[in-house]
This record gives structure tokens, C-alpha cells and sequence, in this order.
């Protein structure tokens, strides 16, 4: 089956688009709503993350602290993620 | 002569005939009969030969028996006797397998209780923590109220050194 050229460039363009905003998406999960002083130490902290288009989202089993996703990374500092880490260690203490 | 009484011609004849029938008894009747006497009496000999010989030969082979039964009396008794040593061999080299299999099953057993118990070990490890976590989260969920949490979130932000965080 033969695509049309014009449509294959379009959709190409549309996902290599895609792509890039998807690697460049900021999502920031909190257990409360972050003040704007808590967004500019966000900033200030991480200077080499563009929030300016990021989302804020709230997830209350975090107990505390913020969890960035960027693209498919994520930089997690939550009450949760350090008790999962807290855990793997305890696993591993033997 | 013939004043005897005795004719002579009579008496010849008389002797002629006795002649004629000692010689015709004789040739035909007494000849034959002593052949066949002899001939009895040589089968009689030879059947007394044969079986003296017959004896003789029991009497070796009842010796020859016996000597056999002895000679398998004795190789009987080396047989028993190897029999013997035999089975004292195979019973001491099938206790040393015995123990030695023994000591491997003890082995295995040893090893497989080990892993048991490291695992059984494991295991309750793994749940004393999945249990401490859990009541130490929901703990948290209780004791943190919204203002608590916002605090604790101002002072990790405060506190954060990016230094060491790299993205995932």
C-alpha cells in the first residue's frame, strides 16, 4: 500500500513534534498544592528544568515532598520514595 | 568149547555187535555230550570270569564314588567357605555404602534445611518490613494534617541538594 508522500512528511513531522514535547513535558506531583515560593526554589534547585510549561498535579499518597517527571525521567523526593528506599535497604541489609 | 554150551561163532558175533555198539554209543551219543559238557562248563568259567570282573569294577567304582564324594565334599566346603567370605565382604562393603549414602542424604538434608531456613528468614524479613512500612505510612497519613505536609514539603525543597540527583 502506498502512502501519500505529503501525509507521511505531515505525520513524521506531527510525531518527531510529539516526541520532542513529550521528552521536554514537565509533570510535578505534590501531596499538597505548591505555593509559588515552592515553585521558585523548584526553579531555583533545578535550573536546568524548564517549568515554565509544566503541570502540577496532586497525589496524597506522597505524604510530602515533590516528585518530577520529565519526559520518562524522574527525580522523586517524596516522604514515599524515601521510605521505598528505606525499604530496599532494610531487603538488602543480609 | 561146544561142550560148554558156548558157540563160538555166536560169541564172536556177540563181540562184534558189543564192538559196533561201544563204537556207535560212543562216536554218536558220548562224543557229543562231552563236547557239549565241556562247552557248558567253559561258559560257566568264562561267566564267573565276567563277573569277578563285574565285582572288581564295582568295587572301583564304588572306590571311584566315594573318592568323588570326597573331592566334592571338599570343593564344596571351599565354596562355602569363599561363599562365606564372600558375603562378609559384601556386607562390610555394602554397610561402608550404607553410611556413606547416609551421610550424603544427612548432607543434602543439612543443605536443603539451610536454604529453608534462610529463605523461611527471607521471607519474614521481607514481611516485617513490608509490615513496618505499611504501619509507618499509614501512621504518616494520619499524622500528617495538610499544613504539616506543606511544611515538611517547603523544608525537603529547602533542603534539597541537586548536587548528587541525576535524572532517572
Amino acid at each position: 500500500m502506498r502512502i501519500n508522500q505529503k501525509l507521511k512528511g505531515e505525520l513524521k513531522k506531527y510525531l518527531l513534534d510529539k516526541m520532542r514535547t513529550d521528552r521536554q513535558k514537565v509533570v510535578v506531583y505534590s501531596s499538597v498544592e505548591l505555593s509559588s515560593g515552592d515553585i521558585q526554589m523548584l526553579e531555583s534547585k533545578f535550573s536546568n528544568i524548564s517549568f515554565q510549561n509544566a503541570l502540577y498535579r496532586i497525589d496524597e499518597s506522597l505524604l510530602a515532598g515533590v516528585v518530577i517527571k520529565v519526559g520518562s525521567k524522574i527525580i522523586d523526593c517524596s516522604v514515599k520514595g524515601t521510605l521505598s528506599n528505606l525499604k530496599h535497604i532494610v531487603y538488602e541489609a543480609h | 568149547m561146544e561142550n560148554l554150551g558156548i558157540d563160538g561163532k555166536l560169541l564172536l558175533a556177540q563181540i562184534l555187535n558189543f564192538l559196533l555198539f561201544f563204537y556207535l554209543i560212543k562216536r554218536f551219543m558220548v562224543k557229543p555230550f562231552m563236547a557239549f559238557l565241556d562247552k557248558e562248563k567253559k561258559q560257566e568259567k568264562e561267566k564267573e570270569t565276567a563277573l569277578a570282573k563285574i565285582k572288581k569294577a564295582e568295587e572301583q567304582l564304588v572306590i571311584q564314588e566315594a573318592k568323588l564324594n570326597e573331592k566334592a565334599k571338599k570343593e564344596l566346603d571351599v565354596i562355602l567357605e569363599q561363599a562365606k567370605n564372600d558375603g562378609k565382604q559384601l556386607r562390610v562393603d555394602m554397610l561402608k555404602q550404607a553410611e556413606i549414602d547416609a551421610e550424603e542424604i544427612k548432607m543434602r538434608i543439612k543443605k536443603q534445611l539451610e536454604e529453608e531456613k534462610e529463605r523461611l528468614y527471607k521471607d519474614v524479613r521481607q514481611k516485617i518490613g513490608d509490615v513496618s512500612m505499611y504501619l509507618v505510612t499509614e501512621g504518616l497519613k494520619e499524622a500528617l494534617d495538610t499544613d504539616t505536609r506543606k511544611k515538611v514539603t517547603e523544608r525537603i525543597l529547602k533542603n534539597l541538594t541537586t548536587k548528587n540527583i541525576t535524572l532517572n
